[in-house]
């Protein structure tokens, strides 16, 4: 009977899983790096931050000012609910941030001293 | 740009004093007669986003930054209400790193980001300004330091609901000059909350309008309210 009444439990979450794909994330970039149409010579910052939100990381190279972002919001933890016995669910967090709290950046915007765009460089596959 | 947030803050929004310790009556009087100069730094000028995330068997939780250094001084914002807050008490108060080179400026900016670091690994040393910093002040007239130390902007979230919860992480630092020494340091937690459309991220539309909005009034409704306790200054409120 308990085995039983478990088993149906079971059989509900997984169903549930099945239906529902679960929420998806607001923290990440306004928008995929695909969707954007920025113009080399052309695109200010205001326009880049506008659309994709403001960058992870910022940092300057001899002439650029640099924008960085990643392709996808960090997953920095978990928690999961593990149902252990017919009437017992536990849950286990698994903290996964690491030192230095960033994720790597995947796109990399630079700006001119007037804040006009100048270089897009895509590091998931290392082109310009 | 294009303002498309839907966003509004919620009325409910408040400050959290975590100080419960006033300063000393001798400091108190001093500070009262004295001349006291102001300062607020924020070290990581950049906004901390975290979100759980439902995935129906389990949750994530998802975090980005983003930095917000060129769209808002924020420390010059925050300067202003800190030396608001003490001109209401009746205090001799102005902003006066302007009177700092920028050489001692940038060692006492450092020297906020150690005492940071310390805090944040437990057992913090109390605050002492570098000399160069602290005769520029007191040559500049100066018998006391006010200064509101905050960590970076904090947004919190879940996927299952349009409200997020601003913290701007902070302490509240008084130094005597003359003594050279530190006279109060407690922590202060300034909390707000904001709903949005569709992302978190719709907070920084117009220059972070949204989130300066909601910091600013929490902050200048909070000093307002606590820092005659915390100077041990009685008022009217």
């Amino acid at each position: 009977m308990l085995l039983n009444s478990f088993s149906r439990i079971i059989s509900v979450v997984v169903l549930s899983a099945i239906i529902l794909s679960g929420c998806a994330t607001s923290v990440g970039n306004r928008a995929s790096f695909e969707n954007t149409k920025f113009v080399i010579g052309e695109t200010d910052k205001q326009t880049v931050a506008s659309v994709l939100g403001l960058p992870s990381e910022v940092s300057r190279s001899n002439t650029l000012l640099l924008w960085g972002y990643p392709e996808s919001p960090k997953l920095s933890g978990l928690i999961i609910a593990v149902p252990t016995a017919p009437d017992v669910v536990s849950t286990y967090a698994i903290d996964m941030t690491d030192e230095s709290g960033l994720a790597q950046s995947q796109m990399v915007y630079g700006f001119d001293e007037a804040g006009i765009l100048r270089q897009v460089s895509d590091q998931r596959s290392n082109k310009e | 740009m294009i303002f498309r947030a839907f966003v509004f803050l919620l009325s409910s929004i408040f400050f959290a004093g975590c100080a419960s310790t006033t300063l000393a009556p001798e400091t108190s009087s001093g500070i009262q007669k004295g001349k006291v100069t102001t300062a607020a730094y924020t070290v990581d000028k950049k906004i901390h986003y975290e979100e759980m995330v439902y995935k129906v068997l389990y949750n994530e939780t998802r975090t980005q930054q983003a930095v917000f250094e060129d769209f808002w001084d924020i420390d010059k914002a925050h300067t202003d209400l800190l030396t608001l807050a003490l001109n209401n008490l009746d205090l001799d108060a102005s902003p006066g790193l302007t009177a700092l080179s920028e050489e001692t400026r940038a060692e006492l900016e450092k020297n906020i980001k150690l005492s940071l670091e310390e805090a944040k690994q437990g057992e913090p040393e109390p605050f002492k300004l570098e000399n160069t910093t602290r005769s520029t002040l007191m040559g500049a007239g100066y018998d006391y330091l006010v200064l509101l130390r905050t960590s970076n902007i904090m947004v919190t979230t879940t996927s299952m609901i349009d409200s997020a919860t601003i913290w701007l992480p902070s302490s509240l630092i008084v130094l005597d000059l003359e003594e050279n020494r530190q006279a109060y340091n407690e922590a202060l937690i300034i909390q707000s909350l904001a709903t949005y459309e569709e992302s978190v991220r719709e907070l920084e539309d117009n220059d972070l309008a949204l989130i300066r909005k909601a910091t600013q009034k929490q902050l200048a409704e909070g000093l307002e309210k606590r820092m005659g306790d915390i100077l041990a200054i009685e008022t009217s409120l």
